[in-house]
């Protein structure tokens, strides 16, 4: 039990603040997210991901995580984990392979994720930065665009539950705001 | 008026028709259409969905095959218009000339419309196409100003549509080759401008550039937003000084205008955005009706409420909105 | 096409000098078709194509110049504006297009709807749109009777079409100079000298070859030429064929402020076969303002130089 916690301390120490990588779940994400668009996949759609790395930076709070296509399952692993990916253009750290960087705060991954924000709108008021391939970038947001509701009720539940989360918190905040003048 | 509202996916078209469009308009998943996006648009199978949908709730659905075909894809556009009229939509949108006779032939009970890329800029030019193919609309393209306007609404054989919000285009649609010029693709021959394939962004020394095809587009300090590099809309050097040469990024909105439009005797406000996500069709429709039913109800009271103004504005290019052509003081 | 070159007169192509697309002054005009009048060009187009406040010269000038051309013996057609939008612009063009004694190049449908219903054949210009062959016979039945090739299409559009045209169709290929890109309601030159477009006191007339715009490490891009928008490289039909000219009707040169006579010249030359386009191309190189492209015709972006094709079938 030390010992663990002794190796957490130390992961924790490296790189940047957050859940050290071990303890995330990450093959979970993976497969939640192969469950919820295996007809996408099944039918092509996600073909553009194929061995292709993209990764997702979320900044604010500084956590990032690589997602590909491989062998018909969408897989999430931590930054560095896929074999494969584009090196990133130089003046970059060495050793970091990707095809596509998508960087934004976690609130507004979350207003994309359940539809309450536009990936333009994002991008206009430079909330969300893209970098590296952009055409790959362009199937990415078209193709979550394209989405209906999910098939199996608990995701649909769950991703109600989301937006309403969302738009809650955002009313407090605001409600907070104003109080505070 | 009607509110004619884009829609790039199913999800988008739904969002239309719930929150008020009298009409979306949507293409085809290929280069038939002048948005032909790598992800973007409709298989036959969705737009057969789409329309079921859309006709439920007395909502028309017009499809886009607005691009110029050449010898070699000929027989894809022909089946294009067969392909649309056996869906049972309500209008065709096109540009060509070839296309609007083929639909004429084949398919004569199918409403045409012209597309902006038709490049009618004056009721001359409408009576043309009127003549030829009894066409039931125009689309006007964005570069005349409102008294232009006036004149052609007044003067065209064909009810005039024209564009109330959007992306701008400096250029008059349907005669703009800058894209295939330095990329090798056009809206004319392949529903694309400054295509993604094209784009490269890079950390430089001297900042981030992107660039089209190798050519450099922009470059931004640390402070500045970097944006998606169409061609036209980058900055360049000329006589000496170095700015957004030929138009910076910028949206069209015509809120204010909309008693006007009205009284002139405009058939229709077309929205631009097929390439935008079904939230953008949802806001962005949900005010155009407000602002639509509000003007009807009372022309000369009408005012833009300041919070529709600020949901137009937000999800705008630039955060900038402009009257475009329409107020003459932007040339 | 014909691998062993040298082509008989009949199949030869006529040289025709398209429309000035710069302001110049009036002696510059004038001087500039004194000197076609005798020059190889079997065709002249003349007339304002850009922007109607232009008025060097006004319309009996025009057709004091389309009378003298036509007694030296060119055939002169007059090509309208590109862009319709105010109604002044369109009531002049009715005008243009009520007198029969020469042929109007359509640069609109405008254009095209009135010559159609007055009756009268005409040139339809590359802005048409005609990028295939039932878009083509659709207005060959409203009289058209020269087709002028979309400037961004290929060589094997062109074969495509050529072999599909109707027999009372010529057809013409833009061969040299800068390209048309796109047109607008707003004046860029007026904008880089900061003046609104209803006040632009003319400026275009400091460019002779119209305004340069370069990329911010320096590169020649564009042109700005009052409403219209050039490629700073001009396309050079020479330096993409290597048996000599396609089997058009008629090779079009769009003018330059600068010598022009060596260019009608060196296209003389390569229409009578006398020299080859390699070296003909190489020798027009420096006359040219931002050097040349090649790409449209090759089936590519239209800016590239590529190198000249292997001999093609």
């Amino acid at each position: 039990m030390a010992s663990f916690r002794g190796v957490d301390r130390e992961k924790r120490g490296r790189g940047s603040p957050g859940l050290p990588p071990s303890a995330v779940p990450f093959f979970l994400f993976g497969a939640l997210l192969s469950r919820r668009f295996a007809r996408a996949i099944a039918g092509g759609e996600l073909d553009f991901l194929r061995d292709r790395i993209l990764r997702v930076v979320l900044q604010p709070p500084g956590f990032a995580f690589d997602v590909t296509l491989r062998e018909g399952q969408l897989r999430v692993a931590a930054p560095g984990g896929h074999a494969g990916g584009k090196r990133e253009p130089r003046g970059q750290r060495r050793g970091e392979r990707w095809d596509l960087r998508i960087t934004g705060g976690v609130r507004d991954f979350l207003r994309l994720a359940t539809r309450l924000e536009d990936a333009d709108t994002l991008f206009f008021q430079r909330r969300l930065k893209m970098e590296g391939d952009t055409e790959l970038g362009l199937y990415l947001k078209n193709f979550l665009d394209a989405q209906e509701e999910a098939e199996q009720a608990l995701t649909r539940f769950a991703e109600d539950k989301l937006r309403g989360a969302v738009m809650l918190l955002e009313r407090f905040e605001n409600g907070t705001r104003l109080s505070r003048r | 008026m009607e509110l004619v509202c884009p829609a790039g996916n199913l999800p988008a078209l739904k969002s239309a028709v719930d929150h008020g469009a009298g009409a979306v308009y949507i293409g085809f998943r290929d280069d038939t259409n002048a948005r032909h996006f790598a992800g973007l648009n409709f298989t036959d199978r969705q737009m057969e969905e789409g329309i079921r949908y859309a006709h439920a709730r007395g909502v028309r659905v017009f499809v886009a095959i607005n691009t110029y075909p050449q010898a070699a894809g000929w027989p894809r556009w022909q089946a294009a218009v067969e392909r649309a009229a056996g869906l049972g939509v309500d209008a065709l949108i096109a540009a060509d000339v070839g296309v609007l006779d083929h639909a004429c032939e084949r398919a004569p009970d199918l409403h045409r419309h012209l597309s902006v890329q038709g490049s009618a800029t004056s009721a001359e030019a409408i009576r043309f196409y009127h003549r030829h193919f009894d066409i039931r609309r125009v689309v006007l393209p964005r570069v005349l100003s409102l008294r232009q306007l006036r004149r052609v609404v007044l003067d065209s054989p064909v009810p005039v549509e024209v564009f109330g919000f959007g992306s701008l285009c400096v250029m008059v649609e349907g005669r703009c080759l800058l894209s295939s010029y330095v990329t090798g693709q056009s809206p004319n021959t392949c529903g694309v401008c400054s295509p993604a394939s094209a784009v490269r962004w890079e950390e430089t020394p001297a900042g981030r550039e992107s660039r089209l095809n190798g050519v450099l587009i922009d470059r931004y300090g640390p402070g500045e937003h970097a944006a998606y590099p169409t061609l036209c809309k980058g900055r360049f050097e000329v006589r000496g000084q170095t700015g957004y040469a030929i138009e910076q990024p910028t949206s069209l909105n015509t809120l204010a205008l909309l008693p006007e439009l009205a009284e002139m005797g405009v058939a229709a406000i077309k929205i631009e955005g097929r390439q935008r996500s079904p939230a953008y069709v949802a806001q962005v429709t949900r005010v155009w009706r407000a602002a639509l039913d509000a003007c009807a109800r009372d022309p000369a009271g009408f005012r833009p409420r300041p919070d529709w103004q600020a949901v137009l504005q937000s999800v705008s290019e630039g955060a900038q909105t402009t009257f475009g052509a329409y107020h003459r003081s932007w040339q | 096409m014909n691998m062993n070159d040298t082509h008989s007169p009949a199949s030869m192509p006529g040289l025709a000098l398209g429309p000035v697309l710069y302001h110049w002054p009036r002696e510059t005009v004038l001087d500039f078709y004194a000197m076609v009048a005798d020059s190889p060009a079997e065709i002249v187009y003349l007339g304002e194509t850009v922007c109607a406040k232009r008025r060097s010269l006004r319309r009996d000038d025009w057709l004091a110049l389309a009378r003298e051309l036509a007694a030296a013996g060119k055939e002169v057609v007059f090509s309208s504006l590109a862009l319709i939008e105010a109604d002044s612009e369109l009531r002049s063009l009715r005008r243009l297009c009520e007198d029969d004694a020469f042929t109007i190049e359509a640069n609109d449908m405008a254009a095209v709807s009135i010559l159609e219903e007055r009756g009268l054949p005409f040139v339809a210009g590359a802005t048409l749109n005609l990028y295939h062959p039932r878009s083509i016979a659709v207005l060959a039945r409203a009289g058209m009777r020269r087709w002028v090739m979309p400037l961004e299409l290929s060589r094997r559009a062109f074969a495509d079409i050529r072999a599909a045209l109707p027999e009372t169709v010529a057809s013409e290929v833009f061969a040299f100079g800068r390209l048309p890109l796109a047109y607008s309601a707003r004046c860029f030159t007026a904008r880089a000298h900061d003046l609104p477009k209803d006040d632009c006191q003319l400026r275009c007339l400091d460019d002779p070859d119209g305004l340069l715009l370069k990329t911010r490490e320096g590169d020649d891009f564009l042109v700005l030429n009052g409403i219209q928008t050039q490629s700073a490289r001009s396309f050079n039909l020479m330096a993409a064929e290597v048996t000599g000219p396609p089997p058009a009707d008629v090779l079009r040169l769009s003018p330059q402020s600068r010598h022009m006579p060596a260019i009608l010249a060196a296209f003389d030359d390569w229409r009578h076969g006398r020299a080859g386009g390699r070296e003909l191309a190489a020798r027009l190189e420096d006359l040219l303002p931002s050097g040349s492209c090649n790409g449209y015709w090759l089936g590519e972006a239209g800016m590239q130089r590529l190198p000249m094709p292997a001999a093609q079938a």
